[in-house]
């Protein structure tokens, strides 16, 4: 595990929607991250290669099938970089099938909408500390 | 023509010949016997000079008594042939009147009276036996009109050997395939979706599995039917059932997922507009008491709350339709894998290898649309990433999934490579599956991704006990018809066929014909004459099928000349509201495709028809059978072709003469009674039809 503390991380949000954008924003920044921002693919991953960040939120929702090629992407530049990178799918159809999708597209988690604000506050935190 | 005189005129002739060379010897005789001094005086006699003039008028007696013993046997002996191959093939009430010499004519009289009295007995043993199949197939028709689903049965070549209206109702759509018998199901459905379910099938049987197959199938034009495959063999009979009830039919019950999912979606409107109120009360007034703005904040809460309850089960309730309209199958791993592998072998060009983990049974897919999902992938992973020696595996993902992995040796599929392919159609082309390679899987209640290695997965719902022997919510067509009069939707004759492939070896007996006609708006297409009205009707082995007609007006720009207005009596008036050739010619292709056109004067209508085509890109080049052609060759003697004289020669009646179907009709009718007489010249075959049309005086003539 990476032991810098949690100040000097960073997390990406990557979602077309801004009202998403606006309350995921103030979630991660309360968590004390700093919060950069993508709402296509591309610059998703320019800002992904450029920061490393150690959270990565992306929106199924809104990126559809992009959506999981980011996250196979972003899992093979931290595999090549040997470093670690929280990727966590946010999705409102979440099934047992697309979960398994996920997974094996590098997601580590897979988060249902609608969400509330305190409960993922808290997964993220676990998912930050490895546990 | 010259003719050589019949053996009984030549005869004859030579009696009066030898009449009168005999008279002419006795003269000759008689003179050379006479004394010289006697020949002397009768030469110096004045009335000497009648004798000659006696000698040529006894010739003239005896020539005009032979003529008249001899001139009914003059051409006898042609006109009696014709007139008993009449009597034999068609009409056995024909008695001779002055053909022949009144003993001959007597005779013969008496002959055919008996032949006709012992043609009614056999004929009424016929009868008897035809009115007990005739109530059979009655009961059996009536049977199938009262059906709620729609019927085919069909021969193992996939002619439609049975169909009840329903079916027709159901499957046959304008610009689209025609239900008929004799005609192929593949022109309503694809071949490969039929093909894939009669292997399912077949494969059920050899494993002694129910021999049913149920799935949704859609129609060229795109329209899904749940069907039911069953295999048929019945005596000499092979081949299948297939019914069908429409897979977009509403719900018969009141209270099914649609009705329900209207009324979540009105109470989920109202939760928003309660949520928005309270937080506009909220905004507007700044300075509330805290109790109301908790209260406020309470009612947004729990009607939000509420809304995204009611979405919730709205996508539960579509996902109920879906699963009611879109049934999975059941299919045991094996079968699945077979299907896959015989769906993907072409497109690899391949053998393709198969690999089932043992804890791997039976799961819930649709094989044809899964299939497709696969050939997809496989189609693209040889093109793009030079996949070869292509294999499939099953293995269980967990409990409730079953991975089915396609693999390849090349490379492996890059995420946004597939993320692209997810967006596409599967298929492209008419009846192709409306499914992009995303929504295959979806379809399957399962995803699909790009595997590291090179290949992809699909997760396919595991179902943990075989598929029980209930069968699926069944929709109700909403059509009822009534029994057709004459029950002509079924005909077992139709099978089985000689297994002729080319059309020109097979009996004419045999084959499927479009009897068709037109009406134009004059003779001379050459100058712009047009098509104003098209009629077909079909005859299948022989029998006139008065269900499947084709009838359509065509617009037409050209005047109509007078006399052809007389003919057929429409006026621009009537044309006006008629649809124009570009649509009605492709459907009436359709109707007459893999059939012998039958029409009288065809060369007329062929040329119209042509011309009107050939610029939509349309050729009618199927075999063509000309009722006037055949009845030259019939009738070689006779100068009357026209419809009118050839119908009331083989005893048709002649009713609602030019309309085009009507024509169409009468056309059809007389050809039904040609095929013996031309049977009895020896023309069994189609081939042997238009080579012996070909020669006949009349195939010279073009307009």
């Amino acid at each position: 595990m990476n032991a810098a503390p949690l100040t000097t991380r960073s997390a990406l949000i990557v979602t077309s929607e801004p009202a998403l954008l606006y309350c995921l924003r103030f979630i991660v920044h309360g968590m004390g991250l700093s919060v950069a921002t993508a709402d296509d693919v591309i610059s998703a991953q320019a800002q992904a290669a450029a920061i490393h960040p150690a959270l990565v939120l992306i929106d199924l929702d809104a990126l559809g099938s992009r959506g999981f090629a980011l996250c196979r992407n972003l899992s093979g530049m931290a595999a090549a970089r040997k470093k670690s990178m929280h990727l966590v799918v946010l999705s409102l159809r979440s099934t047992a099938a697309s979960e398994a999708k996920a997974r094996a597209m590098g997601a580590e988690a897979v988060l249902q909408k609608p969400f509330d604000p305190t409960a993922l506050r808290q997964q993220l935190n676990q998912i930050l500390l490895g546990t | 023509m010259m003719r050589l005189p019949a053996p009984a005129t030549r005869g004859a002739l030579l009696v009066s010949l030898l009449c009168v060379a005999a008279a002419c010897a006795t003269g000759a005789a008689a003179w050379f016997a006479l004394q010289p001094a006697t020949r002397d005086v009768l030469v110096a006699d004045p009335r000497f000079a009648l004798l000659p003039l006696l000698a040529a008028s006894s010739v003239a007696l005896i020539g005009i008594g032979t003529h008249h013993l001899l001139r009914r046997h003059v051409g006898m002996v042609p006109r009696l042939t014709h007139a008993l191959d009449l009597l034999r093939e068609s009409n056995p009430s024909l008695r001779l009147t002055d053909e022949a010499p009144q003993e001959v004519t007597r005779s013969v009289n008496a002959l055919a009276e008996y032949f006709q009295h012992r043609l009614g007995t056999v004929e009424n043993s016929i009868q008897e036996a035809t009115e007990a199949l005739e109530r059979e197939r009655d009961l059996l028709a009536a049977l199938l009109a009262q059906l709620h689903e729609a019927v085919l049965v069909c021969g193992d070549d996939a002619r439609i050997l049975l169909y009840n209206p329903v079916a027709q109702d159901l499957l046959s759509r304008e610009g689209y395939g025609f239900v008929g018998l004799g005609r192929t199901v593949f022109t309503v459905f694809r071949r490969s979706v039929i093909v894939h379910c009669l292997e399912r099938l077949s494969e059920r049987q050899v494993r002694g599995e129910a021999a049913e197959v149920r799935t949704t199938i859609s129609t060229r034009d795109g329209r899904f039917v749940h069907a039911r495959f069953t295999p048929l063999a019945q005596g000499s009979l092979r081949g299948f059932f297939l019914s069908m009830t429409p897979a977009d039919l509403p719900e018969q019950d009141e209270r099914g997922p649609q009705e329900a999912a209207s009324h979540t979606a009105n109470d989920a409107m109202l939760r928003a507009t309660h949520a928005r109120a309270a937080l506009a009360l909220a905004r507007e007034h700044p300075d509330l008491a805290v109790e109301d703005r908790v209260e406020l904040e309470r009612i947004a809460d729990a009607e939000t709350l509420r809304l995204g309850e009611d979405l919730t089960t709205l996508r539960r309730l579509q996902k109920e339709e879906r699963r009611r309209r879109w049934p999975l199958e059941e299919v045991p791993a094996e079968t699945l894998t077979d299907a896959l592998r015989r769906r993907l072998e072409p497109v690899v060009e391949a053998d393709v290898t198969i690999d089932i983990a043992a804890d791997v049974e039976w799961m819930r897919a649709e094989s044809y649309v899964l299939s497709a999902g696969l050939r997809f992938v496989a189609t693209r992973a040889r093109e793009q990433l030079s996949a070869t020696a292509f294999h499939i595996r099953l293995s269980r993902f967990d409990h409730d999934f079953v991975a089915l992995d396609l693999q390849w040796q090349g490379a492996p599929i890059p995420a946004d490579l597939w993320a692209a392919w997810e967006e596409e159609r599967v298929q492209s082309g008419d009846g192709a599956l409306p499914y992009t390679l995303r929504q295959v899987a979806r379809r399957q209640e399962g995803e699909s991704w790009p595997l590291h290695a090179p290949g992809a997965r699909w997760l396919l719902a595991s179902s943990a006990l075989p598929p029980s022997a209930e069968p699926p919510v069944a929709g109700s067509a909403a059509a009822t018809m009534q029994p057709p009069a004459r029950p002509e939707f079924v005909d077992f004759d139709l099978y089985p066929a000689t297994g002729v492939t080319d059309q020109r070896e097979r009996p004419l007996r045999e084959l499927i014909y479009t009897a068709f006609d037109t009406e134009t708006t004059g003779l001379a297409p050459d100058s712009g004459d047009e098509i104003i009205a098209i009629g077909a009707i079909r005859v299948v082995q022989g029998r006139i099928l008065s269900r499947e007609v084709f009838e359509s007006l065509v617009h037409s720009k050209q005047p109509i000349g007078i006399e052809s207005r007389r003919i057929h009596g429409f006026s621009p008036a009537m044309l006006a509201q008629a649809p124009r050739a570009e649509s009605v010619l492709p459907q009436f292709a359709r109707f007459c495709e893999d059939t012998v056109l039958l029409a009288h004067n065809a060369a007329f209508d062929l040329r119209f028809l042509e011309r009107q085509a050939s610029p939509l890109g349309i050729h009618f080049d199927q075999p063509v059978l000309d009722t006037l052609l055949l009845s030259a060759l019939l009738y070689p003697e006779k100068d009357g072709h026209q419809l009118e004289s050839i119908a009331a020669r083989t005893g048709v009646s002649v009713v609602g003469r030019h309309t085009a179907l009507g024509d169409a009709i009468v056309t059809a009718e007389i050809f039904v009674r040609l095929i013996p007489m031309l049977e009895a010249k020896g023309i069994d075959t189609l081939g042997e039809a238009l080579d012996a049309c070909k020669k006949t005086w009349y195939a010279r003539l073009r307009y």
